[in-house]
């Protein structure tokens, strides 16, 4: 079975917001690193964070992230 | 201010448990890779190094009891899944006792076949009641 890449649009929704990723990390409760590689794809969060992060944005969960190649 | 120093996120959890299971791994070779060395290089009898013997078996029963535990696997499958363990282990169990000379002969061979047949017997046993427990929590958990 391969691995699920979610993609998102969590850079765009945060400087939407004039959050840095440090200010959106401090937010939702993890590091910076963990917000820079989430929007590059490289680490796929859980579903809790994601959550976190769609509510700190004012986004829908669809709004920000989708798994890839359907979008 | 100390606080600060250890910053942890799910991603760094994630992180250090993979690193603590490669780690595991990594440990057990080491320990396999001593115990060979030790009894085809250096020509140690395995009474020299009972003690590695006895870290590699108790880490084994336990790793394979947590995860029966934990996982929960399903009644179904978990009498297939007990029978060949214990096959494997007594197959292997009996290889290794021919290839390191402990067996040499026919009374020595019936011997180990029983004892290897009922101390892997008792072990399966355990380990059913211990899948019997896992379960048991599952089912609590999901009603």
């Amino acid at each position: 079975m391969e691995d699920i890449i979610i993609k998102n649009k969590l850079k765009l929704a945060r400087i939407e917001k004039n959050l840095t990723q440090e200010q959106l990390a401090e937010l939702v409760g993890v590091t910076r690193q963990t917000i820079g590689l989430i929007e590059k794809g490289k680490y796929n969060p859980t579903l809790k964070l994601c959550l976190k992060i769609a509510k700190v944005l004012d986004k829908g969960l669809d709004d920000l992230f989708w798994i890839g190649g359907e979008k | 201010m100390f606080k600060k120093l250890i910053v942890k996120d799910e991603r760094t959890e994630k992180i250090y448990h993979e690193i603590g299971s490669k780690m595991f791994a990594i440990t057990i070779w080491l320990i396999l890779s001593a115990m060979i060395y030790r009894r085809f290089i250096l020509g140690q009898s395995p009474k020299d190094f009972r003690d590695l013997q006895f870290i590699i078996a108790i880490t084994a029963i336990l790793y394979i009891g947590a995860n029966l535990y934990y996982g929960g696997i399903l009644s179904v499958r978990l009498k297939s899944i007990l029978i060949r363990i214990y096959i494997t282990l007594v197959i292997v169990s009996l290889i290794i006792g021919i290839l390191s000379n402990n067996i040499t002969n026919l009374t020595e061979g019936l011997t180990s076949i029983i004892t290897v047949t009922v101390s892997y017997l008792f072990i399966i046993i355990i380990y059913w009641i211990i899948s019997y427990f896992g379960m048991k929590k599952i089912k609590k958990d999901l009603s």
